[in-house]
């Protein structure tokens, strides 16, 4: 039964995409139908999550299978949904920043068919790859994203930056023919028949394979999550003309870090093991240039896109660490970085409605703006009231005892970040210009609609920065259970 | 002979009797309906009776109707039902014209449909050159200028070499072999050493025609300046019907023919023949996809992507497995009914434009919605999109590939898909996301783009068809599976 819930949670959005295409269902009627769609998958995941791990249905180690949903003989035995908690409580975030979007972009949404189109069906490729348990069935979805978000991107692109669209689908395909070559000849049941083509002639596997399959998952990784060394393409998601349309696509990163913490050492064990140093030190490095360049930013669109890149740096050093402490933060980071950077661009997407920045001294004026700006500087921070802070710490520790030499870049990262943290509180410090609307009400506060899109996720934010644990403890049993299960150990 | 192809020659019939009576209206009405329910029909049985062996072989053995060859033949002929429609839809050519075309696009269809069907050299060669020549007499109808007279010239020069090489070939190929039968080559090809000069002269004397006649590397360039002196309807014809049935006719000939390694080599490794027909269509498939990247204008683009999608199949079947044969079938059939639906929609937005420059159709979907919805599909489907038949595709080329267990060939191959991926994106978004050119400005007045209720229907048919094969992949690729395990026995 709960099973059932979470595959209808999945494919539910997928009604939405379907009556978009229907000329009756438009405007006001599609968007109520597509929050409904939204919400429904909130609570079928929300059900998944209390009644399958929190209940007394499975435990924290254990996780929910969906009815089979695809049996494609040769290419994978019956294959179908499976949610650990970790990946139930991704989907549970990413329905949040959804939600969220429809009442931020409501008035995208009531003119744009093809926007709600895309985003239901966005939504669901997010879903299914979060649940798949067989890389080719994470191949599908990863495929199925492709088409949603290159409309959803492109109906409010840019006029010059429409290169930057092709660029980021082509790329999308290389990520998917790479993950396909790497499943085809890689994974089970394929491997038994396909595997033996680098055979050499004395029956010696030779090394070649192994560093090629780990190669083309990591590319594909890489590319889907959007970090080093294609972060270039991933900053494009944030130069659209409406920035409210960046919020469900800084998910995106999810694709890459699940295909990594659900098939990789699965896939590879040796070779991860093997060159998990390699990468371990080149993410290291790649949070210290992430935070000088977060550092260095002049926009609030590319301070939030380098936090991005900080935190999945972060995310990136702890599953390189092959520990389980690393893990358990990776995977708290993970869930934070769904989170709170969808929350920190709803937040710049509401002040880039207004005509000039927050006075400082009129903070009292306009209260609802200015908590939310406070609370998403706290949180998107990491400092100790969020979330965040716990998973850096656990990443960080993990790498005491491992890998000595990583850690000067992570803690000399720390007061960079903390020092450029400050540029996005969009408050104005002082009134030395004054602008027209300055005291006669011309600055809004928050209005109904951006309340409804910032509230929910910054009380979820809120409330698990103060009760860490209700997301930890089951995290952390269920990564452990995972990794002794991979057969690594702290 | 086949039921399929009696349907073919009524249709062809009718249409000539249509010819020689007085001309009107009424008779290109009639041409029309003709035309699309005469290859509907066709198309029809073959799908529906995929079960039943051959219905009338013909006794001395130069046809066989393959349980494998229906699918991509009835793409073929479904195909030709919405080419059909181009062609009545399309104001290049003039109403008095129309008949002429579209009886010619019958008689096309049933030599491409013998084609696919001949096991017999001399037979293909004379079906190569009837082609060629149909195509020819197919410019010379559309022909309005110096433009068009170039590209029959053009056309010309193909079909005299077709037939020189060919025959020339075949009077060879009979003396050496003992015959022209493809089971005779085939024979006498698996009793020479690899890469011999006799193996070499059987895999130049059968191919070179077939990659003459269609445009496939090393002659794409011909068919790129020759396409773009036609007009839409004529192109869309040649590149999709024509250069189709001579990349399915070429892979089932070199399978027949070089199925077998060579003598003294290993089992499994490929053969001669094969790997040459791998070779020119990964090398004239890249040619095209780059060549496509830097094109603005539309029918270049058109013949380029559309040849470089053929011969990017004909690279992925050099191993005649069980894996291949099923992906390269299934990848036939569904780029005849992908590339079809892609000239249908972008014909018309260009005849509507009044030009031949892609710059002309910018944003263009978004005028015509449900024109721009048509194309979005049809440009969806080469792509891994799940859904369409494009990922069901790419993923038996990218296993046929890793069966051939090269490296290199499996890196080309991905690259050349990734690279035809991109110039289907590029299209995409340039119809679709860019700002309206001035071509298309007033559209609202004429939201369908004087579609006909007819148009209506094979299109959503053809469409819903695609979208099926690609959503229930599975049991497609199941039922492809089964006819080829009987065909490579």
């Amino acid at each position: 039964m709960i099973g059932l819930a979470g595959l209808f949670g999945t494919f539910l959005p997928m009604l939405v995409t379907a009556c978009s295409a229907w000329g009756p269902v438009r405007g006001r009627k599609l968007w109520t139908l597509s929050l409904a769609a939204h919400l429904t998958a909130w609570c079928c995941f929300a059900l998944v999550l209390v009644l399958g791990f929190f209940g007394n249905g499975k435990s924290s180690a254990g996780a929910v299978l969906s009815p089979m949903i695809l049996a494609q003989s040769p290419w994978s035995d019956e294959t179908s949904l499976l949610w650990t908690f970790p990946f139930a409580a991704l989907c549970l975030a990413a329905c949040s920043v959804t939600v969220s979007f429809h009442f931020i972009a409501r008035g995208v949404l009531e003119v744009s068919r093809a926007s709600v189109a895309g985003l239901a069906a966005y939504l669901t490729c997010i879903l299914g790859a979060l649940g798949s348990n067989h890389p080719l069935l994470f191949s599908i979805f990863l495929a199925g994203s492709l088409l949603p978000r290159l409309i959803f991107m492109g109906m409010d692109v840019r006029d010059g930056r429409i290169e930057a669209v092709k660029e980021t689908a082509f790329l999308s395909i290389v990520a998917l023919l790479s993950l396909l070559i790497s499943v085809l000849a890689f994974a089970s049941p394929f491997r038994d028949t396909l595997g033996t083509w680098f055979m050499m002639e004395r029956g010696d596997r030779i090394v070649l394979p192994g560093s090629i399959g780990i190669s083309l998952l990591l590319l594909s990784a890489a590319i889907s999550a959007g970090i080093f060394p294609f972060h270039g393409n991933a900053r494009r998601i944030f130069q659209m003309r409406r920035m409210e349309r960046a919020v469900p696509l800084a998910l995106q990163p999810i694709f890459g870090f699940v295909l990594l913490f659900k098939f990789g050492p699965a896939s590879f064990p040796k070779e991860f093991h093997d060159f998990s140093p390699l990468l371990l030190g080149l993410f290291s490095v790649g949070i210290a240039y992430s935070a000088l360049c977060f550092l260095g930013a002049r926009s609030a669109r590319d301070r939030v896109f380098w936090l991005q890149q900080v935190v999945s740096s972060f995310v990136a050093v702890g599953f390189f660490s092959l520990t389980i402490k690393g893990w358990h933060g990776a995977q708290v980071l993970l869930f934070f970085q769904s989170v709170a950077i969808p929350f920190l661009l709803l937040v710049l997407a509401c002040h880039e409605r207004r005509p000039s920045m927050l006075p400082l001294k009129e903070v009292a004026r306009y209260p609802a703006f200015a908590l939310s700006t406070a609370l998403a500087t706290l949180f998107a921070l990491f400092l100790p009231l969020s979330i965040g802070f716990y998973g850096v710490l656990l990443v960080t520790w993990s790498l005491v005892g491992l890998q000595q030499w990583p850690l000067p870049f992570l803690i000399l990262s720390m007061p960079l970040i903390a020092f450029a943290g400050v540029r996005i509180m969009y408050f104005r410090l002082g009134d030395l210009h004054p602008s027209a609307d300055s005291g006669n009400g011309g600055f809004r506060d928050l209005q109904r609609d951006e309340i409804f899109a910032i509230l929910p996720i910054g009380l979820t934010l809120l409330v698990l920065g103060l009760v860490p644990r209700l997301l930890m403890g089951p995290m952390g049993i269920s990564v452990a259970a995972t990794m002794r299960a991979l057969g690594f150990k702290d | 002979m086949p039921i399929s192809e009696i349907v073919l020659l009524v249709t062809a019939l009718l249409q000539g009797a249509l010819l020689v009576g007085p001309r009107g209206k009424s008779s290109l009405k009639g041409m029309e309906l003709i035309a699309v329910l005469g290859l509907g029909a066709a198309g029809l049985y073959l799908i529906f009776t995929r079960g039943l062996p051959a219905v009338m072989p013909v006794s001395f053995a130069m046809l066989e109707d393959q349980a494998l060859f229906r699918f991509p033949r009835a793409a073929l002929l479904f195909a030709g039902v919405l080419l059909s429609r181009v062609v009545a839809a399309t104001q290049e050519i003039p109403d008095g014209r129309k008949p002429e075309v579209l009886f010619l696009l019958s008689i096309l269809a049933i030599l491409c449909d013998l084609l696919i069907l001949s096991r017999h050299g001399t037979l293909s060669m004379i079906l190569l050159v009837l082609c060629t020549w149909v195509g020819l007499f197919l410019g010379g109808l559309a022909y309005r200028g110096r433009r068009e007279g170039e590209a029959v010239l053009k056309f010309w020069t193909q079909a005299s070499i077709s037939l020189t090489i060919g025959f020339g070939a075949i009077v060879l190929l009979s003396l050496v072999a003992g015959g022209a039968h493809f089971s005779v080559i085939g024979e006498y090809v698996k009793a020479q050493p690899a890469f011999s000069p006799q193996a070499l002269l059987v895999v130049a004397g059968l191919l070179l025609p077939f990659l003459m006649a269609a445009g496939f590397f090393p002659f794409h360039f011909i068919t790129i300046d020759r396409d773009h002196g036609l007009p839409w309807s004529v192109q869309t014809i040649l590149s999709v019907m024509f250069q189709g049935a001579v990349a399915t006719a070429a892979w089932k000939m070199s399978v027949e023919v070089f199925g077998h390694a060579a003598r003294g080599t290993p089992a499994g490794s490929i053969s001669d023949g094969l790997r040459v027909l791998q070779l020119c269509g990964l090398v004239g498939g890249f040619w095209l996809a780059l060549f496509a990247l830097t094109q603005e204008n539309s029918k270049r683009l058109y013949s380029a992507i559309v040849g470089a999608q053929w011969s990017a199949i004909l690279a992925a079947g050099a191993l005649p497995t069980l894996l291949s044969a099923t992906a390269i079938v299934y990848s036939l059939s569904a780029t005849f009914l992908w590339s079809a639906i892609l000239g249908f929609v972008w014909s018309r937005f260009q005849e509507r434009a009044g030009s031949e420059s892609i710059t002309a159709v910018y944003g263009a979907a978004k005028a015509f919605r449900t024109s721009g919805l048509i194309l979005l599909l049809a440009l969806a489907s080469p792509l891994c999109v799940p859904g369409f038949p494009g990922f069901p595709s790419l993923l038996y080329l990218l296993a046929s590939m890793i069966e051939q267990k090269s490296l290199i060939f499996l890196a080309s191959e991905a690259a050349l898909l990734s690279l035809l991926c991109l110039s289907s994106i590029r299209i995409g978004t340039d119809l679709l996301f860019r700002q309206k050119a001035a071509e298309t400005e007033g559209a609202k007045a004429e939201p369908f783009l004087c579609y006909s209720a007819l148009d209506w229907g094979v299109v959503a048919g053809l469409t819903s068809l695609l979208l099926f094969s690609g959503f229930f992949w599975h049991s497609a690729l199941e039922k492809i599976g089964n006819a080829a395990s009987v065909f490579l026995q």
